[in-house]
This record gives C-alpha cells, structure tokens and sequence, in this order.
C-alpha cells in the first residue's frame, strides 16, 4: 500500500513539483519553510487539490491523474486528513465528532458512538466524550482530530504541522502520543512539519521543501552528515542526541555525558548546531563547559566551508571553516580537541 | 477619554438624544395608556379576530416555507461566487426591503392579477386566480418577507469556514451530506436571525397585501388589515391588536438579541 506521489501544480505563486514515495509503515516527515508547498502537498494527497500534471497513486489504485481525467473525489479516497487546526465541528459533541466519519459511510448510531468512545479512550480522552469541542484545550482538540481521522481506519495518514496548534506544556505529551499512534498504524504516514525535532522524533525519513521543490530525501542522519543546502542544514542539519538529562547533565544511551543549561529532568533529545564546536589542536583554556579529544571519521565539503565528522562516545557533525580545515591541518583518523558551550547545547523533553 | 467632552456639547447631545428617543417611545406609550384593559380578552374573543389571527399565522408561517424552499437555495446560489448574473439577482431579491410596499403591491397584482402577465395564463390555462385570495396573501407576505432571509442566509455562509467541509469531506462524507450536517447547522445562527426577520415583516405586512390581495374577512384580512379597518368602527379593538403585535415585534427583537444569537 505505498503511497506515490509525482506532482506537478500551481497555485497563486507556488509552482510545486515533487515524487515521493512513502511505504506502508513509514513515516515521512515534509519540512520546509512557510509557503514551501507542504501543506498543498498534504492537500493534493486527500484531493482538496487537484494536479495539473503527474499522478498520485495509492498501491496502484490512482487518486489523481489528469491524463487520464482521474481525480478521485475526497469522501472515496479514503484517507485520514488532519489539517493544521483540528477543526472540530462545533456544534457536534466530542463523541459525535470523533464517530463523523463512521456515520458518513453508513455505520450504525449504537455501534459508531461505541467506537467513537473507545477511540476517545485509545487517544487518553476516555470521559469528553460528551463535552463540545470549545470546552477543549488546543492539544486535547487534536487528540480527538486524531481519533476522529483514525477511527476510519484510513489507508494513508497525512497530518498537516499536528503540533502547531499545541502549547509548549501540551506538545510533549501530544507527541508521545503521536509516535504511539503513528507506529501503530499500518500505513504509509506523511507529517508537515516546521520543527526539526518533531520531525526526528516521528519521521523515518525527512523530505526538505524549498519553494515548491524536494531539495532532499533521507535519514535524519543521511540529511544531518550531507545536507545539500544551507537551508536544509540549519533545518535538519543539526546533531541530535538522545538521552536524559539530570541537573544540568545530559546522557546519552551509551553513558557520555554533555553539561547543558537546562533546568529540567527526565528523557530529553539534545540538539547540537554544527556551528557551535570549536575544533583546536591543543585542549582549549576558557569558560567552555564541554571539552573532549575525538577522532576526525570524515571531511564532507559542505557549502559554506566543510563539515567534519567526529567519533567517540558523543558523535558529532561539526561546521567549520575550509581555512580551519588547513589552519588545523585536519584529516581523517586525526584526533582534535572539541569544546562545546552548555548554552548551545539545547535541550527538549522527548 | 469619558469626560473631555465639553459641557455644552454633552448638554446638546443629550437633549437631541433624549428628544428622539422620546419619538419612539411616546407611541408605545400611548398605546399602553388607551388599551382597555379590562375589555381586552372580550375584545379578542371575536371570530372576526380569530379568522384574523388564524390568516397571519397561515400567511406568516407560508412565507417562512417559502423562505426555506426557495430562499435558502437562492442564498446558496448567491453565496457560491462572484457574477454579474449574482449581483442583477441579489438586487431583484433584496429590493422589496426597500421598495414602497405600495409598489409592491401594484408590482405583484400586475403579474399576478387577472390580466397580468403570468395571472392572465393562470386564469386561463387552470382557472387559477391569485388575488384576492389566501394564496394571494401568502405570496405578498413571501415577496415581502424573504428578502431578509436570503440576505441574512447568504452572508452566513460567506463568513463560514469552508475548511469544516474539507475536513467532513476527506472523512467521507458526500456534499448533501456535508451541506445537511455541517454547512446547516454552522450557519445557524445566521438561519435564525433571517428566519426571525423573515416572519416578522411577513406577520406585520399591510400595505402590499391590502393592494395585491384586498382586504376581505375570512380570506385575506389579516391582523394588519383589521387593525386598521377597526380604527374607524372600534377603535378600542385597533387598539388592543396593535397591544398584541407590538407584544410580538418586542419578542422577536428579544430573542435577536438575547435568546439564540447570544449563545456563542
């Protein structure tokens, strides 16, 4: 059930033209600056959109193909939409919102509203049921966007920048339970996103949007050691570290600890800008907090001079100069010294 | 801000203001002060009043259908986009708000009527006469009352979300679906208020309808029309309809304000 997508549209000033294809069980993450394209993606994908050329197809069954004059309507594509507010029908109930869907194609009042509620117990809501959504906070809201788009058992999952309406305290947990619901569901899953640590968190993949177009598709570690553009690097280009941090240290998975100025406890993803370390022959005097020797893995030209691969317990991707590089004399299997402020080093809970 | 207004204005101003207020009030008042209290029930226990009463509610409440039937459909079409063929109709259905209920009334016999234009096919092809009867006032409580609906229906659904109907859409619902379970009830406020304004000017027309339909007891005297016939032979009777309408115009105005819209 592989979700592809070769498109081709415009719209106003955005002139989008992408393929990509998203597995089944897979979670591709579409980042990409505000008017890049991505949300018209999404709405391409659920027919709300329709392509001038190209042909979106869901495990061969085609959705959108203007060649062949095939533009499935939305309400038969079965797919589960979430746009970027949750938009919960106000004068529908919690439980009637979330079993929308299930009445639209047909389901039974009794055994609708039965599932309506499991799946209000699935997303942690158990007793909204009967509640409006203008009684909800922002993030429960999208708890019910989410069951009321799942509960159809849909066959591919976009979700249009899920965490946006969100406030900071509600985001943590919101995302936990994404991941949960995205790992559980079977088919291919297409999330917008702005920020750099949901999509490393949610996605198996990351797509970069720049105006319209796919600059890169890969890994977060893929984009993170050869990210093609600047944009894409200071999107995605970061070093991402998980761990738990504990009274201003931070830990990682194999025991390595990093000093950060963060007050807070628990399981937390650091991330670290490439630009923030300093490389030096000899141990670095100074305020710096983080300081250890590592070994150079791998030199990549990167577009405003190179990026520098380092080893060890705490692997890094440091950006530094091509004048650096010389200066330093650094090569692969060197070993330099790394110094590493604490307040560059920034912490999220995950 | 609250008081640097000097003196004298604030004096002229409140002395206009109360001035005009005083217009408006002084004709309730006097109504209130010449109702023959202890007859009123009497007064209204008449079969001329009832055969009155039972016509406006018929009429009203036809014109209310209508509205539904026919212009809520004309609102949608309305609302859907931007045409000069939208702009020509949306003047030719909201000009009665305007019009002279007079004019109205000569407009609606001159097409209607015996000899007008489609009156005259009607009479002739199927016996059909339209003025001077009951169909006759439904139709100039219509013609007078709908505009109001439309008017108020069309801007709902112009300032409603259409992003609730992608999202019903993408979950699999049809557009009758959408429009019956999603677009309705969104714009309910707007029905309402239309709905509300729609009755009333249907409730309280006079003039088009003594033109178009006359003023015949039984068939097309409304409460209007008998309020008025009854100024020159009891006018204590005048009286005490006017009590009973201006009661209702009061009602409608509260739940405008209060009763429906207040709730969000």
């Amino acid at each position: 059930m592989t979700l592809s997508l070769h498109c081709e549209l415009t719209l106003g000033t955005l002139h989008l033209q992408m393929e990509l294809e998203v597995a089944p069980g897979e979670t591709v993450a579409l980042v990409g600056q505000n008017g890049a394209g991505k949300s018209t993606c999404l709405r391409t994908i659920a027919g709300l959109v329709a392509i001038d050329h190209g042909r979106i197809a869901l495990h061969g069954d085609v959705l959108d193909e203007p060649t062949t004059k095939t533009m499935v309507p939305p309400p038969t594509r079965r797919l589960g939409y979430m746009p970027q507010e949750p938009l919960l029908f106000p004068h529908l109930s919690v439980r009637d919102n979330v079993g929308y869907g299930l009445r639209a194609r047909g389901g039974d009042r009794t055994r609708v509203q039965a599932l309506a509620d499991e799946w209000l117990a699935r997303v942690g809501l158990p007793d909204f049921a009967a509640r409006r959504p203008r009684e909800l906070s922002g993030g429960e809201a999208q708890r019910v966007a989410l069951a009321r788009a799942l509960i159809t058992e849909p066959r591919a999952l976009l979700l249009d920048e899920p965490l946006a309406a969100v406030d900071a305290s509600a985001r943590l947990l919101l995302r936990q339970q994404l991941q949960q619901h995205l790992r559980a569901f079977p088919g291919p899953r297409l999330l917008v996103t702005h920020d750099a640590v949901d999509a490393f968190v949610l996605a198996d993949r990351i797509a970069v949007l720049e105006q319209g177009r796919l600059v890169q598709v890969g890994t977060a570690a893929e984009i993170g050691s050869h990210p093609k553009t600047r944009y894409v690097a200071d999107l995605v280009g970061l070093n991402f570290l998980r761990g738990r941090v504990h009274d201003s240290v931070f830990t990682t998975a194999n025991g390595a600890t990093l000093v950060v100025a963060s007050t807070m406890h628990g399981p937390a993803i650091a991330t670290v800008h490439p630009r923030a370390i300093s490389l030096f022959r000899e141990r670095p005097h100074g305020s710096p907090r983080n300081v250890w020797r590592a070994e150079v893995v791998g030199i990549e030209p990167a577009l405003a001079g190179r990026r520098v691969q380092l080893g060890g317990p705490v692997p890094l991707v440091a950006e530094v100069t091509a004048a650096a590089i010389a200066e330093l004399a650094l090569a692969t299997g060197e070993v330099v010294w790394l110094s590493l402020k604490a307040t560059e080093v920034s912490v999220a809970p995950a | 801000m609250k008081n640097d207004a000097p003196r004298s204005q604030r004096l002229t101003v409140g002395t206009l203001a109360a001035l005009g207020v005083a217009l408006f009030s002084l004709p309730l008042l006097a109504i209130l002060a010449r109702v023959p209290w202890a007859g009123v029930w009497q007064q209204l226990g008449s079969a001329e009043v009832h055969d009155a009463l039972r016509l406006s509610l018929i009429s009203s409440l036809s014109a209310l259908l209508c509205a539904a039937a026919f212009g809520l459909p004309i609102a949608v079409w309305l609302a859907s986009g931007r045409s000069p063929l939208r702009t020509a109709a949306r003047i030719v259905v909201t000009l009665p708000i305007v019009l002279p209920p007079v004019v109205a009334g000569v407009a609606l016999l001159l097409a209607f009527g015996k000899n007008g234009l489609i009156g005259s096919v009607l009479d002739r092809w199927f016996g059909l006469q339209v003025p001077f009867t009951t169909f006759g006032v439904i139709l100039a409580a219509a013609y007078m009352g709908m505009p109001f609906f439309v008017l108020s229906t069309e801007a709902g659904l112009r300032s409603f979300d259409r992003r609730y109907l992608e999202v019903a859409a993408t979950l699999g619902a049809g557009p009758w679906r959408r429009f019956l379970t999603i677009t309705l009830p969104g714009i309910g406020p707007a029905l309402r208020t239309g709905a509300l304004l729609c009755w009333a000017r249907a409730l309280g027309e006079f003039c088009a309808t003594q033109t178009f339909a006359g003023n015949l007891a039984g068939t097309t005297r409304t409460m209007p029309l008998l309020c008025n016939l009854a100024l020159e032979f009891d006018p204590n009777l005048a009286i005490s309809l006017s009590l009973i309408l201006t009661s209702v115009s009061i009602g409608v105005l509260f739940l405008l304000r209060h009763g429906w819209q207040g709730q969000r």
